[in-house]
Parts: structure tokens; C-alpha cells; sequence
């Protein structure tokens, strides 16, 4: 009886061994700060090239659309002011657009919809079209606010937001078994890393709610300096790909190879990330990188000065003084003579 | 799993097509994309990787990219590319095989990816001239219901038309029996109503090209119209204007089987219905099957009736219909009960092919696996590892989580365990395994039986001979008998002559 049961189990285990497909969701922040990418034109020489980025970008999710029919997208934009949905279109913006639309209508339908193809394949189209329309209108909206407002970058902003239109849309659909992964567009500026250093804790935060939610955050940075310490450590936790690329040029290629590797696939595919990651933190005051540092024993935050007023700058935990006078003291130097007892001596 | 073997079924016709006109399939950017989608991940993965690339790629770096654990879906996927003949080899000076896109393929599936040149092979809208879906969804499930239930043999079902009955003959699903010419369903009938809806369509739509070859119909065109239906969006009014003779007489059989809907057969427009959106699917959850689909056109009526939930709201404006827990959900307990939340009259006889019923409720079915009726499914050549496969897929979602918990939990123990997602109980599975395994007590194999040695050495030599490459099936010392495969035998003969006639 075994040797006959034998063959018909083992054709079952074969079977089952194959790779399921299932449909994946991919959420893409891109950071649109226009002051990054001016900085970014100035510097190539070049104006514009937040244009290649997008035109690259709408292809690229035409692709992900087509790798699997049930496949889901949504965009993201993080500006200067805040972060806006530009896939799907959120539910209490559709209204206001609505109204906009009828202002400028001629407009719109004589130029910027007139990029996409009228024949496309249609879930492309709406996905295409939503997504240039939403685009013009923050465009607009940004052209309204320079020089009015001061710019900040609001990426780990958009990063939340996608992981948590990532927890919904995965809840919502969980008959479907959907997957899901995150892509970050960022363009690196020379003097944005004491900016990027606040956004320290919330990105942390985001790392932390990724990994719970198994959702690999992918990241695309466009010009600047080639490491970016907390966007590296973010890809490095969740099992993501890291990135960096000088220009514009190309930029479909590397998309379409180092991106677009599906959640089902991370499993047999090599990813094309550097080796080494730089696993240092930020100061919660002066926001400098530090390697060795304090930490407030009740909220874990790391300081790289004793704070002012003997207080923990995240939770108001107060310090005991002693141990402050502690840290403060001066280090001991001892004689050369007394090398050896000087451990006990300072204490 | 069944989705796979779909794939399979509709990728071996593509592949059997000779090389000429699979070149002329890849000239539609609409074909390319529903041919991208039936490849393997990896295969589609490397195919993105090459569609912006004009250069060859050598083989030997794809094969790095992936890990040493995955070098099966490696093979898998390199395999299915050359026999579609997406990919063309070439060697490079210095030898090494290098390997490149098939160029039609890559500049349709460019237009495709870009909306380029795409030559209306994604159909032309009809703009004001929209359908209420309710209408579509109606159609579609009607027509198509009635073909299963004409399967089924349900008493009430309306006889479906000439050309669908035709169609059922000669793939074999049904036959006529010589007295009554009535039609019988047969073994594959049995196993066709429990597949999936893509599958099924699938199924059918197979045949119809053999057939449409017998008729000097051009496969290039029935393909192309196939996979722009699976592409085109429902409710949306398509002009038949751009197809060719072919196309336009092939409109009356996609209306006969449901998957599109005209208002009379001269009209200019076309509507496609939810079924022909599954063509190119393999999202078992987009369509469970008609009976489903009817279901949930009931299901509809009374949410409109009643408020509209916020879920359905996001869905549309995701731009997915029909993601709902799906009717007909069935629920397995480890001690053989089975619960089905359907009321539908197709989906209570699919299930009574296999299981014996007990009680019916306002909206469920509830019915116990014994040994008696799965041995009737058997018998009506129904395999375990279908009644299986049909119960998994259709599982209640609650299932599904469960298994998924469970596994989570297991791999959080024990990060390598090699377990698989359970969502049936395995009690029952292996259960209705090895009542299977009950009907095949005896194997039969062709072959040889030797006897009548003269000597023991003789008997020796040659038994051993072919235990050691490794023909023999059964031996016995004490009669000197041992019986040889069939495939094994002349090798074992030619060693018999070289030996026996030295001595």
C-alpha cells in the first residue's frame, strides 16, 4: 500500500511547490519639493528633469499594471506644503477637482491630456490620466505658493501615508491574499541633510510599521549625495532596494531592472543593493549623526549634548541631577604613574 | 492552482503554433500584453528587464541574478521564452550565448507599455453609449448558466444554441447517445463544471480554434479578438467597425457563450460582459464562476435598495467591481461537514457531485463528505485533486485567513519549515486522497515475464543485470521468475544474447 501511496503524495508536494501568483499593490511617494529640483536643474545644467522622472515613472506603473491583471497602484505626492493623493484621487478632493475642472477645461484637454493616448489599453489610461490631471493642479497650486511660504520636505509624510493606504487597501481586499511594496522618489540635494536629520524619528516609525506589515519600502534617490543614511537603513530593515542614480538619463532602465522586482520574486532574486549601510542615528536637538551619544532612559531618544534645563526634550522626563553632574565632570587626567588605578580613582 | 493549469492549457496551444504565425500574434500590442501576463513571474520580470534594452544580454548574468534557490523558476521561465520564441539566442565573439527580445514582440509591447502605436488592438470606445451593468451582468450569467446547467441536466435549463451544443460534442464534454440522441455529459463534463470560470471559458474557447481551423478561419485573428476582449473595459460600448470578416462572425459565437452582449445582431457596437474581462485573468476572486456572478447581481440589487456601503464606494473608485466576500463561499470542518453559503440551483449541483447534501437553508447548503459520495464522483471519473482544488478556491475567506494565521505562526517558529498554506482541514484532504487511492489497488505495467532458466547462474546473471539498471518490476527466487518493463526489455534481451551465447 505505501509503495503505492508513495508516488501519488509526492506529485502533490511538487504541485504545491510551485509559486502562487498573487496580485501586488505598489504605493509610489515621490517627493515633488519644487526647491529640490530647481537646485537639482541648476546644478545638471539642465531644466526639467523632474519631467523625465514622472514620464518614467507613469511607464513604469503601465508596467506594474501589466505584470499581473489584478495589480494595484497609487501615488503619492509629497510637497511643499503637505502630502497629496494623486492616485486614486482622494474622496473630498474629486468634488473641488470637479469644479476646477470646468474652469479650465478647454485647457487641459487641449494640452496635458493630450500626452496620453486616446486607443491605450484602458486601465492604464485612467490611471495615466488621473494621474497627469492631479499633477497640473498641484503643479498650479505650487507655482501660487513660491517664495510665500517657506519649503519644507514632507517625505516621511508621504511614506506614512502610504503605509497606511497599504494597511487599508490590504484590509480591504484580503480575499485577494494582495502584496505590497512601497517606492520612494527623492531627488538629494548638498544641503538638505539637516532636513532629512529631523525627519529621523518619523522615518523610524515607518520602518517599524513597514516590517509589521511585511511591505518592502524600495528607494529611488535622483542626484545629491550618494549615501542617504535613514532612507539606506529604511530599505535595509525592510528588505528593500536601495538606489541612487546620478541623472535623469536612463532612468526607465534602471526601473524597469532594480525596481521592479515583485514582493513574490524577493525570495529568488538577487538584489542589486550595495554592501554597506550606515546604521547611525540622529540627535534629537542639533540633529547631527552621532555614533556615540546619550539616551534618555524612559523614551530612548539619542542626544549628542546634555540637554538644557536637566529635562528630556522628547518626553519631559526629568534627569536625576546626579547623574548629570556625573556626565558633566571633567575627565580625569591622570599621572602617568597611577595609570592603572585611575579607574577606580575617577569613579 | 487551477489558474496554473489554465495557464498551461492556453500557453501549450500558443507555443504548438508554428513560428510564422506567432509573429504575426505579436504584431498586436493588445495580444503581447495578455501574453506577457500568462508567463511565469520570473519570465515576466526578465522581460521587463529586456523590453527597454536593445542590446543582447548575456545568459549567464540573468542566471546570477537569481538566487541558487530559485534556479527551478529559472529554468521554468528561460523554457516557456524560447518555446514562445521571445527570446532569440545568439552567441557573442567569444562564445558565450547571449540572448535578446524578439523584436516585433518588444516594439508591441513598447507601444503597449507607452501607448504608442497601438493600432486600436485595445478596441474603440464608443463614448455615450453606455450600459447599465446590471443588464451586462444579467446576460452574461444567464447565457452562461444556462450552458452549465444544460451540463448539470437541471430539468428547467433552457437548451442552449446549436453552435454551443456542437461546440460541447466535440471537445468532448458531452455526447449523444446513438437511441435517443439525447446528450450525455461525460467523464470530462464532470471534471470541466468544477474548474473555474477562466478555465472553463478557456476551455471552450480552445476548441473553437480547432474547430475555426477545420473552417479556413485565421487563428491570428480569432487570438488577437480574444485576448482585446479580455482587455476591454465592461460597460463601455465598443464599435465593431475595425474588425476583420473573421472578427465580425466570431461576435455571433462570443454572444452565444455570453461574453459579449449586442442589442441585435446587426448593431454596430458591442458591449463586453464581466466574462470576457476574466479571459485574461487569473484572479480567481474576480469571478468565481456564473453561478457566483448571478449571485451577486441578486446580492446588488438589494444593496442598492438598502445604502450603498462604503466599501463598495472605494472599490469603484479603485476601479474594481465584484471584490466582495463572493457568494457560494464553502466552509470544511475536520469532522466532514461542509457548509455553502449559495442558494443557486448550479452551484447545489456541482457540490452534489461530490458530496452528500443534508439540509438546505434560505441561504446555504449544508451536506457531509462521506466515502459513498466521493467514491460516486470518482467513478464519474472526477479526480481527488480536483474536488480538492475546488474546494480550496472556493474556501471561505474566513479559511484563508486562518490557514494564512497559522502559517505565519509556523514560519515565525521555525523560519525554514517547509509547510505550505493548509486551508482545507488536512484530515479531510488526505482523507479524500486515500479513498482515491482505495480504486487503485492494482497497477498495471507492460512488460516482459522471464522463466523457464535452465540454470540458477543464468537466472542470477540476468536478474541482476536488470535490477542494476533498474527495469526490474518483480522477482521471484524460489519459481526463477522476474518481470522486466517494457521500455527495459531489449536492453535486457540484447544482454541475454551477448552472455548466454558466449558459454
Amino acid at each position: 500500500m505505501d509503495a503505492i501511496a508513495d508516488p501519488n503524495f509526492k506529485h502533490q508536494g511538487n504541485k504545491l511547490n510551485a509559486v502562487e501568483e498573487s496580485p501586488s499593490l505598489l504605493t509610489v511617494v515621490i517627493d515633488i519639493t519644487p526647491q529640490l529640483w530647481t537646485e537639482f536643474d541648476g546644478k545638471k545644467g539642465k531644466k526639467g528633469n523632474i519631467l523625465d522622472v514622472l514620464k518614467a515613472l507613469i511607464v513604469f506603473l503601465n508596467a506594474h499594471l501589466a505584470f499581473n491583471i489584478s495589480n494595484q497602484v497609487a501615488v503619492i505626492a509629497a510637497h511643499s506644503q503637505g502630502i497629496k493623493y494623486l492616485y486614486p484621487k482622494s474622496g473630498s478632493n474629486s468634488n473641488a477637482s470637479e469644479l476646477d475642472d470646468d474652469h479650465n477645461d478647454h485647457y487641459e484637454t487641449n494640452t496635458d491630456k493630450f500626452i496620453i493616448s486616446k486607443n491605450m489599453y484602458r486601465r492604464f489610461r485612467n490611471v495615466d490620466e488621473t494621474l497627469v490631471e492631479e499633477l497640473y493642479t498641484l503643479f498650479k497650486e505650487e507655482k501660487k505658493n513660491v517664495g510665500k511660504l517657506t519649503q519644507k520636505s514632507t517625505l516621511a509624510g508621504g511614506m506614512s501615508a502610504a503605509l497606511a493606504y497599504t494597511d487599508r487597501v490590504t484590509r480591504e481586499m484580503e480575499t485577494m491574499s494582495l502584496k505590497s511594496r512601497i517606492m520612494v522618489i527623492t531627488c538629494g540635494s548638498e544641503k538638505n541633510n539637516r532636513e532629512e536629520i529631523f525627519q529621523y524619528i518619523p522615518i523610524m516609525n515607518c520602518i517599524f510599521s513597514a516590517t509589521k506589515i511585511k511591505c518592502p519600502i524600495d528607494v529611488v534617490k535622483v542626484g545629491g549625495s550618494k549615501e542617504s543614511t535613514f532612507l539606506q537603513q529604511t530599505t535595509d530593515a525592510t528588505n528593500g532596494i536601495y538606489l541612487h542614480v546620478t541623472s535623469t538619463n536612463g532612468l526607465l532602465q534602471y526601473f524597469s531592472i532594480a525596481m521592479f522586482i515583485d514582493p513574490s520574486l524577493r525570495q529568488i532574486i538577487v538584489k542589486p543593493n550595495k554592501g554597506s549601510v550606515d546604521f547611525r542615528t540622529s540627535c534629537y536637538v542639533t540633529g547631527r549623526v552621532v555614533a556615540v551619544g546619550y539616551i534618555c532612559s524612559v523614551c530612548l531618544c539619542v542626544l549628542s549634548i546634555i540637554p538644557p534645563g536637566n529635562k528630556c526634550p522628547a518626553c519631559d522626563s526629568e534627569f536625576d541631577e546626579r547623574v548629570i553632574a556625573k556626565l558633566k565632570k571633567k575627565p580625569v587626567v591622570p599621572r602617568l604613574a597611577k595609570k592603572k588605578s585611575s579607574g577606580h580613582i575617577s569613579k | 492552482m487551477s489558474s496554473d493549469l489554465l495557464k498551461h492549457s492556453v500557453n501549450q496551444y500558443l507555443e504548438e503554433l508554428p513560428q510564422p504565425v506567432q509573429t504575426r500574434l505579436y504584431e498586436s500590442p493588445a495580444t503581447c500584453l495578455a501574453i506577457y501576463r500568462l508567463l511565469p513571474e520570473l519570465a515576466k520580470y526578465f522581460m521587463m528587464s529586456m523590453v527597454f534594452n536593445e542590446n543582447f544580454i548575456l545568459l549567464r548574468d540573468l542566471d546570477r541574478w537569481v538566487k541558487p534557490n530559485g534556479k527551478i523558476q529559472f529554468q521554468e521561465a528561460i523554457k516557456s521564452l524560447k518555446s514562445l520564441h521571445l527570446i532569440i539566442p545568439k552567441k557573442n565573439d567569444t562564445g558565450a550565448l547571449m540572448i535578446g527580445l524578439n523584436p516585433t514582440f518588444r516594439e508591441s509591447f513598447k507601444n503597449a507599455l507607452t501607448g504608442g502605436e497601438v493600432r486600436n488592438s485595445f478596441g474603440i470606445v464608443i463614448e455615450n453609449n453606455s450600459i447599465s451593468m446590471d443588464i451586462l451582468n444579467e446576460y452574461s450569467s444567464s447565457k452562461w448558466e444556462t450552458i452549465l446547467h444544460f451540463m448539470v441536466g437541471t430539468p428547467i435549463a433552457k437548451i442552449p444554441s446549436a453552435n454551443v451544443l456542437n461546440l460541447l460534442k466535440s471537445s468532448g464534454l458531452m455526447e449523444e447517445t446513438e437511441t435517443t440522441a439525447e446528450f450525455k455529459i461525460t467523464n470530462e463534463g464532470f471534471q470541466f463544471l468544477l474548474q473555474e470560470a477562466n478555465a472553463q471559458i478557456w476551455t471552450l474557447l480552445l476548441q473553437y480554434l480547432k474547430m475555426a481551423e477545420s473552417f479556413q478561419m485565421d487563428p491570428v485573428d480569432i487570438l488577437n479578438f480574444i485576448f482585446m476582449l479580455g482587455s476591454l473595459e465592461v460597460g463601455k460600448a465598443y464599435s465593431t467597425k475595425e474588425l476583420s470578416d473573421t472578427q465580425k462572425n466570431m461576435l455571433k459565437d462570443m454572444r452565444d457563450y455570453g461574453l459579449i452582449f449586442q442589442k441585435n445582431s446587426e448593431a454596430s457596437v458591442f458591449y463586453p460582459t464581466n466574462l470576457s474581462i476574466v479571459l485574461t485573468s487569473d484572479n480567481k476572486n474576480a469571478v468565481r464562476s456564473a453561478a457566483g456572478a448571478l449571485d451577486s447581481v441578486v446580492q446588488k440589487n438589494k444593496d442598492d435598495s438598502g445604502n450603498v456601503d462604503a466599501n463598495t464606494m472605494l472599490n469603484d473608485e479603485v476601479g474594481l467591481q465584484g471584490q466582495k466576500t463572493p457568494e457560494g463561499a464553502v466552509i470544511v470542518e475536520t469532522n466532514f461537514k461542509l457548509y455553502s453559503y449559495s442558494n443557486s440551483p448550479l452551484q447545489i449541483a456541482i457540490l452534489s457531485l461530490f458530496l452528500h447534501l443534508k439540509t438546505r437553508f434560505a441561504n446555504m447548503v449544508t451536506g457531509q463528505i462521506t466515502r459513498e459520495s466521493i467514491r460516486t464522483a470518482l467513478t464519474n471519473g472526477i479526480t481527488a485533486e480536483q474536488i480538492i482544488a475546488y474546494l480550496e478556491t472556493h474556501a471561505h475567506p474566513q479559511m484563508r485567513r486562518l490557514a494564512e494565521e497559522n502559517l505565519m505562526k509556523k514560519l515565525e517558529l521555525d523560519p525554514n519549515s517547509k509547510d505550505t498554506l493548509q486551508i482545507l482541514p488536512p484530515t479531510v484532504v488526505d482523507q479524500i486522497r486515500l479513498w482515491q487511492l482505495e480504486l487503485d489497488r492494482v497497477i498495471c505495467y507492460d512488460g516482459s515475464l522471464y522463466s523457464d532458466f535452465e540454470s540458477s547462474t543464468e537466472y542470477n546473471l540476468l536478474s541482476k543485470y536488470a535490477q542494476d539498471i533498474g527495469v526490474l518490476l518483480w522477482r521471484d527466487d524460489k519459481k526463477r521468475k522476474f518481470f522486466v518493463s517494457k521500455e527495459g526489455n531489449s536492453q535486457v534481451l540484447d544482454y541475454a544474447k551477448r552472455k548466454l551465447n558466449k558459454k
